[in-house]
């Protein structure tokens, strides 16, 4: 059966929530921190790019992109038939969840609380 | 669903808030119970105290430190003993706590001499052991015993030891989260960067967040030995004192425990620029996926898959033997916060078990979003629950095993359900491989123990009978 967009980005999602610490750290600009590179490089490198890594920060957000990447092209492998720019769409799509769901939408009143 | 008001709780309405069962399709963007917050008064906490979250948790597990309590006898005796993590030293830290005794009169006169007198005595007594962490407890902070500058006075007096103080009385916070909290802050403020490690290799990291209940840091540690890997400090399982004034010089921070020890993470990749690297220990899927990460940031990734290989040859049919026995099993977890989120889908994947309730003393929104993320939908997560929201919702979700502490534990077996101790652990350790089967093993012995069937049977029924008939 033919997945569309949202039944995909869905999917990752839930991959994500489920087995992704790095997308609930204490605070909201750690959060997105993580959220935004590693989505990033996980995007990279399921399109064969070797992400850029300069500080000891990127070093972890890579450790944890590379199995992120090993997890989805398990659990998804309908992605190992999609185009760079699909999954280029795919993942700035999922980014945009989690960032909703930790950040914008979340709950968590200590997200920006200065003594967390 | 909305968050739940149980039976029991009708009398208190505001409880509705901390009380959640989860449907199909809903995230915490829907629902996220409220946590870390006062207990509700008329409802039966079962939380601990602040300075408890300091002591017992954290500061208690160093194996060559003295713990001074400055307050009455009974702060001392019940944060000791009631939590089993050795070392390989001579178990000092399970041997001994020191207290100032506190009674009446220095309640009403000061406890500065007390305090001063007892920091002496220990040292005195143990002359081996260099160092020490004061705690302040509710008497001494209330009646403003200044024990900073107490402390001041035996440094000057004693050129070779160095002390720490937690000035983190029971009532600072809402249970024993506010002590981690306030023993993180003080001790990379105030220790860390003090001392300089020798470095023996090019991967160094601190394990941050494991207390080596029953010998769980004594398991990771063969990980790091086989991989190469130097840790600066575990914080604080099996740790030295000055171990974790070192923790400035590790390359990465590894943390398992983020509730008890995620502040001191924080502050160590915003003061030194150390990163943060979250895993979980418990499971064989997540273990794997800990040390995979770890092996990718240091670039050794053959080191890490030769090591994942030798343990799941050695591990994995012993677990699957138990998962073909314990599949489709219901499980509640009724611990601190952390090993929700930590053991719900790693029963559920390596073991095939169902957590159906869950309840976490001290954890604050964070650990519940990511409770819920993992957790099953028709599951209760729940924040301070108290003893009758205990029954209610184990009459609703009917579970097989319940991991909680000795206090709840002594309630599950008057009703004949098996518990298993979640904080101390029956027959662990519990985390990496081998740990997960000793968990597995304990929920099968679990299981098939005829004792709570048969504690359950009454032999004094017919003569009781009589004495009831009698009566009436």
């Amino acid at each position: 059966m033919i997945k569309t967009q949202n039944e995909k980005v869905r999917e990752l999602f839930l991959y994500v929530q489920e087995r992704c610490l790095w997308q609930f750290f204490s605070r909201a600009r750690d959060r997105e921190t993580n959220i935004n590179a590693i989505t990033r490089m996980a995007g990279e490198l399921l399109t064969g790019t070797r992400p850029k890594i300069e500080t000891p920060i990127e070093k972890q957000c890579f450790a944890d992109a590379v199995e992120l990447v090993v997890g989805i092209k398990s659990h998804q492998s309908w992605i190992l038939e999609e185009s760079p720019e699909a999954i280029s769409g795919l993942m700035d799509e999922l980014k945009d969840e989690l960032l909703d769901l930790a950040v914008k939408s979340a709950k968590n009143g200590e997200l920006t609380w200065q003594a967390y | 669903m909305p968050l739940v008001l149980l039976e029991c709780d009708k009398v208190i309405p505001e409880r509705e808030k901390h009380v959640y069962l989860k449907v199909e399709g809903e995230d915490t963007r829907d629902y996220l119970p409220v946590a870390n917050a006062p207990t509700i008064p008329g409802s039966l906490s079962e939380r601990g105290c602040s300075f408890c979250g300091a002591k017992l948790v954290i500061g208690g597990v160093l194996k060559d430190t003295i713990q001074m309590i400055h307050g009455p006898i009974g702060c001392a005796y019940n944060t000791w003993h009631t939590k089993r993590y050795p070392s390989d030293g001579d178990n000092f830290q399970l041997k001994y706590v020191m207290s100032s005794d506190m009674k009446e009169g220095h309640v009403v006169f000061g406890g500065d001499k007390r305090l001063y007198e007892a920091m002496n005595d220990a040292f005195n007594e143990f002359p081996h052991i260099k160092r020490m962490i004061v705690y302040t407890t509710c008497p001494t902070a209330l009646i403003g015993d200044d024990i900073k500058s107490t402390v001041k006075r035996v440094t000057q007096e004693r050129a070779d030891v160095d002390i720490f103080t937690v000035e983190c009385p029971g009532f600072a916070g809402v249970s024993q989260s506010k002590g981690h909290h306030v023993l993180n802050i003080g001790w990379v403020n105030d220790k860390v960067g003090q001392v300089e490690p020798e470095i023996t290799s090019e991967y160094t990291i601190n394990v941050i967040g494991d207390y080596n209940i029953q010998g769980d840091t004594f398991m990771l540690q063969q990980y790091w030995d086989k991989l190469g890997i130097q840790v600066i400090a575990h914080f604080t399982g099996n740790a030295k004192y000055d171990d974790c004034r070192a923790m400035h010089r590790a390359k990465l921070n590894v943390v398992n425990c983020a509730r008890s020890a995620g502040y001191i993470a924080n502050e160590l990749m915003k003061r030194y620029g150390i990163p943060r690297l979250d895993v979980d220990t418990w499971g064989f899927n997540y273990m794997a996926e800990a040390i995979r990460k770890i092996c990718t940031f240091f670039g050794i990734e053959e080191r890490g898959e030769a090591l994942i290989a030798e343990e799941y040859a050695k591990w994995e049919g012993k677990l699957n033997w138990y998962k073909e026995r314990l599949a489709g099993k219901k499980m509640a977890v009724w611990t601190g916060g952390p090993r929700l989120w930590h053991w719900t889908k790693a029963v559920e994947d390596d073991l095939g078990i169902n957590v159906v309730a869950m309840s976490s003393k001290f954890g604050h929104q964070e650990d519940f979003e990511k409770i819920i993320a993992r957790g099953r939908a028709g599951t209760f997560y729940i924040d301070d629950a108290n003893e009758l929201e205990f029954y209610e919702v184990l009459a609703r979700t009917k579970p097989d095993v319940i991991f909680t502490g000795p206090r709840v534990g002594d309630l599950v077996k008057k009703l004949h359900i098996p518990y298993i101790n979640g904080h101390g652990y029956h027959n662990g350790p519990y985390m990496g491989f081998e740990g997960f089967v000793n968990l597995a093993r304990d929920f099968y012995n679990a299981t098939r123990n005829p004792l709570l069937g048969l504690a359950a049977k009454d032999i004094r029924a017919p003569r009781r009978s009589a004495v009831l008939e009698a009566a009436e």
